[in-house]
């Protein structure tokens, strides 16, 4: 059975059978001219979810081609934390570390990280390099120098990534970690940092740490820490690159 | 009736139109909707354009993580380019592109400074480094150097991001500053910048400065500028980092 008319004035439309409401067909568009359409669940023809919202506009279920090639996979605002470890997978080729405005309990400690293949032992073998720009508050010293204290030669320590980091109130490092490939089975991990912040002792530095992981086996997890004492406050935020 | 030809379909009374009940999968079989104001059933916003395809109030879920830009402005002869809304608790990671900034002077200082009052003063106490690699397009020499000139230590002046940018009509400079918790007021600013230069007698320079604005008041604008004469032309393009 049809009906046609040019405008029919209604409340609801509903199924008249089954739960299924088709409205047009292939080679029409349907124009909404309302302020707006009002739904939760945005499926395209085939019925794959495009995107989902609960109703009060937290979405999920992002169909991938939305948003940027920078995930955040994870983000952890710091309180007196012992440490902060986060899952690798073999979804990103790159992951980002953002350690943000890093306060520690302890005054004059490294905020430093190491990987694990196990999430148990974090102790790989690094290889890597660190060098430093500085100068103080009162603008002397200053300088650029390599600093073998804080390199490693296949140690299996905790990196350093931004040393001698002060813990007045005010006092804080930001460094910005890259891990590459972390899941590879091939090749060794290739990472570099970049971090600045206030020391202890009233100097700024511009901190760089960069090397390998040097396995073959994929790492897949990985934990920040200060070297002694707790994280106070600050942010620790894992990108994926897609 | 199992089908309705109908050209509009409008309320009948009040100013909605119902389709399908809790549970229905109201299908749209034709080749398109069309509608400006996607909601979800709570009348939260999920997207909206404009009709002409420039899409706003785009969720986050949807919009993904990653620098988001918040705003570009390009100079013209500008005697400087200030940003002074936007910067706020909003992200804890701002990035500023410079984008081909040119000077109307030779061999100038390009620079920058905040703001704790929205922009009515310039002129924030900051220490910094500042080192720099240079190679002459000649290759009469390269290397690289601290750059005591391009630091701060507790100084209320200018930070320099690079000097001697040459006014050829083909040279210019480009970086990024990165900026971090600038609405903080427990801790101190940490930031990082990397910028590269033509200077002005045919060098590359690449030149890395990072320190920390040494107040714990919140920071809320920017201005760029050259150190003497105007920025003929360039794009600042700010974008925080979700």
């Amino acid at each position: 059975m049809s009906h046609q008319n040019s405008t029919i004035s209604v409340t609801t439309i509903e199924p008249q059978s089954g739960t299924t409401l088709t409205i047009g067909q292939s080679g029409q568009n349907v124009v909404v001219n309302a302020d707006s359409i009002q739904n939760n669940a945005m499926k395209d023809a085939g019925g794959n979810a495009i995107f989902t919202s609960d109703g009060a506009g937290v979405v999920s279920g992002v169909n991938s081609a939305f948003g940027s090639a920078q995930v955040l996979v994870d983000s952890t605002t710091c309180s007196n934390t012992a440490n902060v470890t986060y899952t690798l997978t073999n979804t990103y080729k790159e992951y980002v570390f953002e350690c943000i405005t890093i306060n520690p309990v302890t005054d004059n400690v490294q905020l430093q990280f190491q990987v694990s293949s196990d999430g148990t032992n974090y102790n790989k073998p690094i290889q890597s390099t660190f060098y430093v720009a500085y100068n103080t508050e009162t603008g002397s010293p200053n300088g650029l120098v390599y600093d073998t204290i804080w390199d490693q030669a296949l140690g299996t320590a905790f990196q350093t990534i931004f040393k001698e980091v002060g813990n007045d109130a005010d006092q804080c490092c930001t460094a910005i970690l890259h891990l590459f490939n972390p899941a590879s089975t091939t090749y060794m991990k290739q990472f570099y940092a970049r971090g600045t912040g206030a020391l202890y002792h009233q100097y700024v530095q511009d901190q760089y740490a960069a090397g390998y992981i040097n396995v073959a086996a994929a790492v897949t997890s990985i934990r920040f820490q200060m070297s002694s004492g707790n994280i106070n406050t600050g942010k620790i935020k894992m990108y994926g690159i897609k | 009736m199992s089908k309705l030809r109908v050209h509009n379909i409008e309320a009948e009374s009040g100013s909605n139109v119902v389709l399908g009940a809790a549970g229905d999968v109201v299908t749209l079989a034709s080749d398109s909707i069309q509608t400006n104001l996607y909601k979800d059933s709570g009348g939260n916003t999920i997207f909206q354009s404009d009709g002409a395809g420039t899409l706003s109030n785009v969720n986050s879920g949807l919009s993904g993580a990653g620098p988001k830009l918040i705003l570009s402005q390009t100079a013209s002869s500008s005697t400087s380019i200030s940003f002074t809304s936007g910067i706020d608790s909003t992200y804890d990671h701002y990035i500023f592109y410079c984008l081909n900034m040119h000077p109307s002077s030779d061999g100038v200082v390009f620079e920058w400074q905040v703001s704790t009052n929205g922009g009515s003063s310039y002129g924030v106490t900051m220490t910094s480094s500042a080192y720099r690699a240079y190679h002459y397009e000649s290759d009469s020499g390269a290397g690289i150097a601290y750059v005591p000139a391009d630091d701060l230590s507790n100084e209320t002046d200018y930070q320099h991001a690079i000097e001697q940018v040459g006014n050829d009509s083909d040279q210019s400079c480009s970086g990024i500053l990165q900026l971090f918790s600038p609405s903080s007021t427990v801790s101190v600013k940490t930031w990082l910048s990397h910028f590269n230069t033509c200077h002005k007698d045919n060098v590359t320079l690449d030149e890395y400065t990072s320190g920390y604005v040494n107040s714990t008041s919140a920071i809320n604008a920017i201005n760029f500028r050259m150190a003497s004469g105007n920025v003929d032309a360039g794009t600042i393009k700010m974008y925080g980092v979700a």
